[in-house]
């Protein structure tokens, strides 16, 4: 699954940590997901969809 | 500190008495002077702490965050898989001849090493691999 939370959390300015405790994770998590490494759990990804007021295949698109 | 971190700062507690007992057991039981319900107090001592070791480490496993949690179960199936194997080869070695044999008593210690250093790696292993 691609995903675009880089580019959704710098146009925040946001640093990794500051997303990983908005959304109750780990950096390491936060870094996992954004290189592609980690595909989060449906909850979580609710929780990132509703952080940044996107829907979750805004953010979430499969990779064909 | 996230709760998780803490929980399992009490469960490493937790083990590091289970496992002094267990020296200290092993070290008074060796001597066979003891009647059978103080060997028998003493051999289970050291296991009551393990218990709340297993509890805690559960608990700390639904205190982690998804990605942690799952570096945690992927090294506790290399660590189950690594003492199994190791297990095997020891009893396949032994049957045949090739390893001497060993009282269950003497081999337990280095079992539980075997399997808690497996897990270790398997962590590490695991956590590589989402760095």
């Amino acid at each position: 699954v691609k995903n675009r939370l880089r580019a959704l959390r710098a146009e925040r300015s946001w640093s990794q940590g500051e997303l990983a405790a908005q959304l109750g994770v780990s950096r390491q998590t936060v870094n996992a997901i954004e290189t592609g490494r980690y595909d989060p759990s449906l909850p979580l990804a609710f929780v990132i969809a509703g952080l940044f007021a996107r829907r979750i295949e805004d953010i979430f698109t499969p990779e064909r | 500190m996230p709760a998780s971190v803490r929980t399992r700062r009490q469960a490493a507690i937790w083990a590091l008495i289970s496992g002094g007992l267990a020296v200290a057991a092993g070290l008074i039981l060796r001597a066979h002077t003891l009647g059978l319900w103080s060997r028998l107090l003493l051999a289970v001592a050291p296991v009551v702490p393990m218990v709340g070791y297993g509890v805690l480490t559960l608990r700390a496993l639904r205190e982690m965050d998804e990605l942690e949690a799952r570096i945690h179960l992927e090294g506790a199936i290399y660590g189950l898989l690594g003492s199994a194997l190791l297990t095997m080869l020891a009893g396949l070695l032994t049957r045949g001849g090739i390893l001497p044999t060993y009282s269950l008593g003497q081999l337990w210690p280095w079992l539980w090493i075997a399997a808690f250093l497996c897990w270790a790696a398997g962590c590490g292993v695991a956590g590589r691999r989402y760095r």
